[in-house]
């Protein structure tokens, strides 16, 4: 492939941003052959600076945020070869410890019960994105090998970045008999054609808004308070959801932030807090001192872990669920958050985005194999009802959260704060406590 | 038929002016036309992206007008009877060219006017669908034509006009309402009376439509019918899918022969 910058250069697909979706995207594509048994040309366009230091970088900050990956996501990042970057840094979660104060009602969901080593796993949002990053790159490196086995002159330079860079205009209207593409305009005023583009940028996604897709926002009127603690007592690998009076409360396991070259080693039972709580509880609880909320939480969560020994950078936001009104459009589709975020808790959504990349990818290969044209409406229109249908009920589940502890009632929510709703064993409990809870 | 009056009812035109205001209003009179619209659109783009991979394997030389389709985008889509345009819009999101018609002019100004809102260039006119196809034979992709037979005194002429805008190849729709018990019970007497789902008087019964009599007419102007489909609405539930049973509300897709 000879191209010369601002001339009209094709892609297969191209692929808009490469934070955690995006770079999953790519690396998902990354390997794909089409019939000629070239490799899937892929563009990625991402507006910040993707720079190698950000790649090794290892900034084990006591408040980096993190997310809990149900066990089919990790499995999937395993087959993709980017889990092996990640293991050391993911937290397993063996045990789910749900209570409600001052009801009796106690339930423990344990892995060795479901025949796994983990129900999930908690992990840095940013190791994630590295871990992706990273496995792309190998693979890149696999391409390039396979190539030069073969004697062939070409290097795998099946995907190229274009970054810094955004996506400034998108013409669909080339499209003629020979021309099954759409044109994208680069800010930097390159011009590149595909056949697909996946929309993997965010919740504010220019290229949402470029096909002028709207997006619908249900505010649950409760805010979510995140932050890193330390406790006296460590986790044991066991996640907490204890429901109260002060709002539901998630404690999620952590692996020790790196221990600095001071020694400083306060930090090492870390758990990762998620409180959900009102707007006006929300403001009283942040402004109090480290002390007060140490207390406050104390109090509300119980001794399971001892006490409270150190709290992070305190964030409150307001719980929103966004959701594109389309998945997608002409030769277009949108992926992750920028289909559907659960704010603050984006990255909880992450499973779903996981399950949004995987779909994508499978639908792809399956049309490189039959020969189809992978921009097809028949193969967006399978990705939209398949993806509408698992976001359905992800949403429901988060909607039973809010509501039902709006209403003091019993648990169910379990997982949702943590987000393991991928798992198996979640269906026949959820029944179990959703009946409980409904009095039947 | 040129000589012929218009194929308009004014009492059922009238009925629908009082309302327009309501018509965007998605906790209104028209909920469950919002409600049940997105399982027509379901309807619509499954027959579509069947025509596209159609189009991909066979390249029968009578339906080369509509080889190129991939999708909605740039096709021509004419919404017969579109009134306050929700679905005219949901094809023009989808990024089909939409021409919406209707004889009723407050529900087009409600239209014209929410589409400037949303920003969709969705071409509105007031003309009779028979006129349209005097003015515009053989020239749509698709023809839409929802739950308004059952509102005009000969429906078998609209399906004609319907029939001589598609282009040879193309799709039509049509969806209306069955006439037997189960349809009155649940169409009037629960729609209409009981939960006031739909102002009262809405719908008259003798003139809804059983699906053989749509078809036998369609198949008279060569369209031949290639899917049938039910739609249920629980107005109590709020419950609405795609079914089997063409009992009550149904929608077919026909295909220019």
């Amino acid at each position: 492939m000879t191209t010369t910058k601002n001339t009209n250069q094709h892609f297969d697909v191209i692929i808009s941003g490469s934070g955690l979706s995006g770079s999953l995207m790519a690396l998902s594509l990354s390997k794909l052959t089409k019939q000629d048994g070239s490799l899937l040309s892929i563009a990625i366009i991402e507006m910040q600076t993707v720079s190698k230091s950000k790649l090794n970088n290892d900034s084990s900050l006591f408040d980096e945020r993190v997310l809990a990956l149900s066990h089919g996501s990790a499995k999937y990042l395993n087959e993709l070869g980017a889990w092996h970057y990640l293991k050391s840094d993911a937290c397993a979660i063996t045990d789910i410890d749900i209570s409600d104060r001052g009801h009796f009602g106690k339930a423990r969901l344990a892995a060795k019960e479901h025949n796994v080593n983990a129900l999930g796993y908690v992990v840095a949002m940013e190791k994630i994105g590295k871990a992706q990053l990273n496995a792309l790159k190998n693979s890149q490196a696999d391409n390039t090998k396979a190539d030069n086995t073969k004697a062939n002159n070409t290097q795998a330079d099946n995907i190229q970045w274009f970054s810094p860079d955004s996506i400034s205009a998108i013409d669909w209207h080339t499209e003629n008999a020979n021309q099954a593409q759409v044109r994208v305009t680069l800010n930097s005023n390159k011009i590149l054609s595909a056949s697909l583009i996946l929309a993997c940028d965010g919740v504010q996604s220019p290229v949402r808004k470029l096909a002028n897709i709207k997006v619908n926002a249900e505010n649950y009127q409760q805010v979510a308070l995140i932050t890193n603690v330390s406790t006296s007592k460590h986790h044991q690998n066991k996640a907490f959801e204890r429901f109260t009076e002060f709002g539901p409360i998630a404690m999620l396991p952590l692996t020790n932030a790196v221990v600095n070259s001071s020694g400083n080693s306060t930090d090492s039972n870390r758990c990762s807090l998620v409180w959900t709580m009102t707007p006006e509880q929300g403001k009283v609880i942040n402004q109090l001192d480290d002390t007060a909320f140490k207390t406050e939480l104390e109090r509300a969560f119980g001794s399971y872990l001892g006490t409270i020994t150190q709290v992070g950078k305190r964030h409150t936001y307001p719980l929103v669920l966004l959701q594109a009104q389309q998945q997608t459009y002409h030769r277009m589709a949108l992926v992750g958050n920028s289909s559907h975020t659960i704010h603050p808790i984006a990255g909880q959504g992450f499973n779903l985005g996981l399950r949004d990349v995987k779909v994508m990818a499978k639908l792809i290969e399956e049309a490189l194999l039959a020969n189809q044209d992978i921009g097809s409406f028949s193969l967006l229109q399978t990705y939209q009802t398949n993806r509408a249908k698992d976001q359905r009920d992800v949403i429901a589940l988060t909607d039973s959260l809010v509501t039902l502890f709006a209403n003091d009632l019993p648990p169910l929510v379990l997982g949702r704060n943590i987000a393991l709703q991928g798992l198996n064993f979640m269906s026949p409990l959820k029944n179990a406590l959703v009946k409980k809870t409904m009095g039947y | 038929m040129t000589t012929k009056p218009l194929n308009v009812n004014n009492d059922e035109i009238a009925k629908f002016e009082q309302v327009a205001s309501q018509w965007w209003d998605l906790t209104g009179d028209f909920k469950p036309l919002h409600q049940i619209n997105p399982l027509r659109v379901q309807f619509i783009c499954q027959h579509i992206a069947q025509l596209t991979s159609d189009s991909t394997t066979d390249n029968e030389a009578n339906y080369s007008t509509v080889n190129a389709i991939n999708g909605l985008h740039n096709i021509k889509a004419i919404d017969v009877g579109c009134g306050g345009g929700i679905l005219s819009e949901s094809l023009a999101k989808l990024g089909a060219n939409v021409t919406g018609l209707d004889m009723g002019t407050e529900p087009l100004n409600v239209a014209k006017l929410h589409a400037l809102e949303t920003g969709l260039p969705i071409n509105y006119q007031k003309i009779t669908a028979e006129e349209k196809a005097l003015e515009a034979p053989d020239s749509f992709d698709i023809v839409t034509c929802m739950e308004m037979l059952e509102h005009v005194p000969d429906p078998a002429s609209v399906i004609h006009a319907c029939s001589t805008l598609v282009k040879p190849g193309g799709l039509v729709f049509f969806s209306t309402l069955n006439k037997n018990i189960k349809s009155y019970l649940l169409a009037i007497l629960a729609a209409e009376k009981l939960f006031k789902l739909v102002p009262d008087g809405t719908h008259d019964h003798d003139k809804f439509i059983r699906p053989s009599q749509l078809i036998a007419w369609a198949e008279d102007f060569d369209l031949k019918c290639i899917d049938a489909s039910g739609i249920h609405y629980n107005p109590l539930t709020e419950n609405h899918k795609l079914i089997d049973s063409l009992d009550v509300n149904y929608i077919l897709c026909c295909r220019k022969i």
